[in-house]
């Protein structure tokens, strides 16, 4: 008797400590069999800004700029979001720290994105200099992104909605070869080939090509063309596929042909994104931007 | 002694910085050693041969406490290089008497942070308003450094003040905060030779030094309010969003930090050994109401989208002003005082920001018996003044390179430009080369400092 007792107990404490361990549940994008290119580009954007969470927050993210001659500088960054999932026209809230260099330590931005897509965010900066909070227009989307070759559009406002888009086929993707770290990744991962035309007109790019990985809905490699059809950009996405349903953004890697700048953002160098932690929407207000010490 | 001690400390400090960013644990130091240089245009003397360090650390044993400390010290050679500041080294550096509450602790201070309330006890600096180079509200919750007039950034400048504050978050947006401040420090000016040393000073010792050659003996005292409860200062401010409009409304009372009473009393034999004149400086109570707002259009038409309309408003009730009296000296006589200011944002072609401000200060009084209220560099001051700044910046070589220039302009044709370039070398090298173009006429504002124009070289090592 007092073994069946102990058994069950020790049932019910591995059920108990497997539910508190069962970690985050996501909710990836479904791909279709037959999908149309508006539907992978969807998912994408759905990856992309982690609606497949309620929130996520990254503590270690790195920006690795290598300019043409290997000179390299680092910017490390932390960041909080809360996807709303579209409530009171929200899409996202969130909240990115500039942890270094000291220089530039303290900055911190609250950005609040919309569903639709054209309204731009309402940002609000937190200046170390100023010990202030200044509400400022969203960056001109074509500008670089912390300096780097991503522009603010490839990071943080392009949406379903800013292209249009034609499924050209389906291929083989042989590889990317990082810059960063000399490894190859994704070798022969089977793509969606989608091409996507701006809206806007005399835009940075003329058209760029995205590959799909047909299997998790990520973009893996992008190619960006100009007007006279010459490719100038490639930019790579390196995930860890769905645990928990929840996808890993490991780093984002930039190459610009023109310039042979490479920048690299890591997320999660040393620690992993964390999703579904319960983060208030409270938090993502100015009094948290007052909160800033340095 | 310190000569040696900075040496020490530029010798080391880099070695320590080659880890850069200190953070073991819950612990995190980092800081700066920084030379600035200025020189008037023609080379012929320095205005500042500053060196300084800059140490802030934090311990955070949990996501909800913080300890936080920041020490900033610098010595200005300059004044002992030029003969020309030898009376201000004196008054500023030398005389331990003169001092007034510029301290190497910069921040002291314990935070806790809650959804609902956040709470910050020690040393620290409050910015309440929204506007740029001006302080409209801020005025009158941390006072100001004016050793190099207002060309540096306020968070070097502003004056730090023990206080406690608390900030609840009764709704989603809207956070409510009241600031206990029992301590109490006025702006500190540079003394007469220093080379921001503004007109009001200048005249107030010219006024002195005339008793003194009368035979008197000049002592300047300061009548600080009493170190006790009644005497803190008490803020309290609401803020919310409404959509995307952000507003607060704010009211403190406070204390002036930049009296101009300055009441001269004359004692004759034998009720002193000698004929005395004891001048001392009084400050008064103020009650200030105000509020900010910002708003950026998200959607719209071309100009429209994307621009920013920031404003900030304080109506002061019975300011104290100088005005000159007829016989040419000083008197002072409350006034009340409605400051705004409306500022438009926006990003332009690409990466270039455009920032244009319309400030217009008003005394509700003109003049008293037709003399009128005078600016601190001691030229007269209209009921309505208007100043208009524009401010543009962008970046080049991703983001190394940030060039910025800001003109300001006062309705009586005074002004300053102010071009600055800023370079980043690296994670740790930076360097800033600028200049300040002050014009007007001599009594202005700016033009007070029209002999002070400087270019400046500034050489920051990050750890």
């Amino acid at each position: 008797m007092r073994r069946r007792i102990l058994f069950i107990t020790t049932i019910l404490v591995l059920f108990f400590i497997s539910f508190c361990w069962a970690g985050p549940v996501c909710h990836p994008p479904k791909i279709s069999e037959k999908p149309t290119a508006d539907e992978l580009m969807k998912a994408w954007f759905d990856i992309k800004f982690t609606r497949y969470a309620d929130d996520v927050t990254y503590e270690d993210i790195d920006v690795i700029m290598i300019d043409k001659s290997g000179f390299k500088r680092t910017k490390g960054a932390a960041r909080k979001r809360i996807v709303l999932h579209g409530k009171r026209g929200f899409d996202y809230k969130d909240v990115i720290w500039i942890t270094y260099p000291e220089y530039t330590k303290g900055l911190a931005v609250l950005t609040w994105a919309y569903m639709d897509v054209n309204k731009q965010n309402d940002i609000w900066l937190w200046l170390p200099s100023w010990k202030k909070i200044r509400k400022v227009s969203q960056a001109e989307e074509d500008d670089s992104f912390m300096g780097s070759e991503f522009t603010v559009e490839e990071i943080t406002t392009r949406r379903y909605g800013y292209e249009t888009y034609k499924l050209i086929g389906e291929d083989v993707f042989s590889g990317y070869k990082s810059g960063w770290d000399g490894k190859t990744y994704c070798k022969d991962v089977p793509c969606y080939k989608i091409e996507g035309y701006p809206k806007k007109k005399h835009w940075y790019y003329e058209k760029r090509i995205v590959w799909i990985d047909k299997k998790t809905g990520v973009s893996v490699y992008e190619e960006y063309y100009d007007k006279k059809g010459r490719k100038f950009k490639e930019i790579f996405h390196y995930y860890v596929y769905p645990e928990n349903g929840c996808y890993y953004p490991v780093f984002y890697e930039v190459y610009n042909f023109k310039t042979g700048h490479r920048d690299i953002i890591i997320m999660g160098s040393k620690k992993r994104p964390v999703f579904n932690t319960g983060i208030s929407e409270r938090f993502f207000t100015v009094k948290t931007l007052e909160r800033q010490e340095w | 002694m310190r000569k040696w001690v900075i040496v020490l400390l530029v010798v080391f400090l880099p070695g320590l910085g080659q880890a850069t960013i200190l953070k073991k644990g819950p612990v995190t130091v980092e800081g700066y050693i920084k030379s600035e240089t200025g020189v008037y245009p023609d080379f012929t003397k320095w205005i500042k041969i500053m060196n300084i360090v800059d140490l802030r650390g934090q311990y955070q044993p949990r996501p909800w406490l913080s300890f936080y400390g920041h020490l900033y010290k610098y010595w200005d050679f300059a004044y002992n290089q030029e003969d020309e500041y030898a009376p201000a080294h004196q008054a500023m550096y030398t005389n331990r008497e003169t001092w007034q509450g510029i301290s190497w602790v910069r921040e002291l201070y314990i935070d806790f942070f809650s959804d609902y309330l956040d709470i910050r006890a020690g040393k620290q600096l409050i910015t309440w308003g929204t506007a740029d180079g001006i302080r409209v509200l801020d005025k009158y919750v941390n006072p100001l450094d004016w050793r190099e007039f207002t060309l540096k950034p306020w968070n070097e400048i502003k004056i730090p003040l023990w206080m406690l504050k608390l900030e609840f978050q009764p709704t989603l947006n809207g956070t409510l905060q009241f600031l206990l401040i029992p301590d109490f420090e006025p702006d500190y000016w540079p003394a007469v030779g220093a080379p921001f040393a503004i007109g009001t000073s200048k005249e107030g010792m010219r006024l002195l030094e005339g008793l003194r050659q009368a035979g008197f003996k000049v002592i300047s005292q300061e009548e600080r309010p009493g170190e006790k409860w009644g005497n803190s200062k008490f803020g309290v401010r609401w803020r919310d969003i409404l959509g995307n409009f952000e507003y607060t409304l704010n009211y403190i009372y406070s204390w002036e930090t930049e009296s101009p009473e300055r009441v001269t009393e004359l004692f004759f034999p034998p009720k002193v050994s000698m004929p005395t004149a004891i001048s001392t400086v009084k400050y008064h109570r103020i009650n200030v109401w105000g509020g900010t707002f910002s708003k950026t259009f998200v959607s719209g038409p071309f100009f429209i989208k994307g621009l920013t309309v920031r404003g900030e408003f304080a109506y002061v009730k019975n300011d104290y002003r100088a005005y000159r009296t007829k016989d040419g000296k000083f008197g002072w006589a409350p006034t009340d005082c409605y400051n705004y200011v409306i500022g438009l944002d926006k990003w332009v072609i690409s990466n270039w920001l455009a920032s244009f401000q319309f400030i217009q200060l008003i005394n509700s009084k003109k003049d008293v018996n037709g003399q009128k209220f005078v600016w601190p560099s001691a030229g007269p001051m209209d009921k309505v003044e208007t100043i208009l700044t524009l401010k543009v910046s962008t970046d080049f070589f991703h983001e190394r390179l940030k060039p910025d220039i800001l003109i300001v302009y006062g309705d009586d044709n005074d002004w300053r430009i102010s071009p600055s370039f800023y370079f980043e070398w690296g994670d740790h090298w930076t360097t800033t080369f600028g200049a300040h173009i002050l014009e007007g006429k001599a009594s202005g504002l700016h033009g007070q400092f029209k002999h002070s124009k400087e270019i400046y070289l500034e050489i920051k090592y990050s750890f």
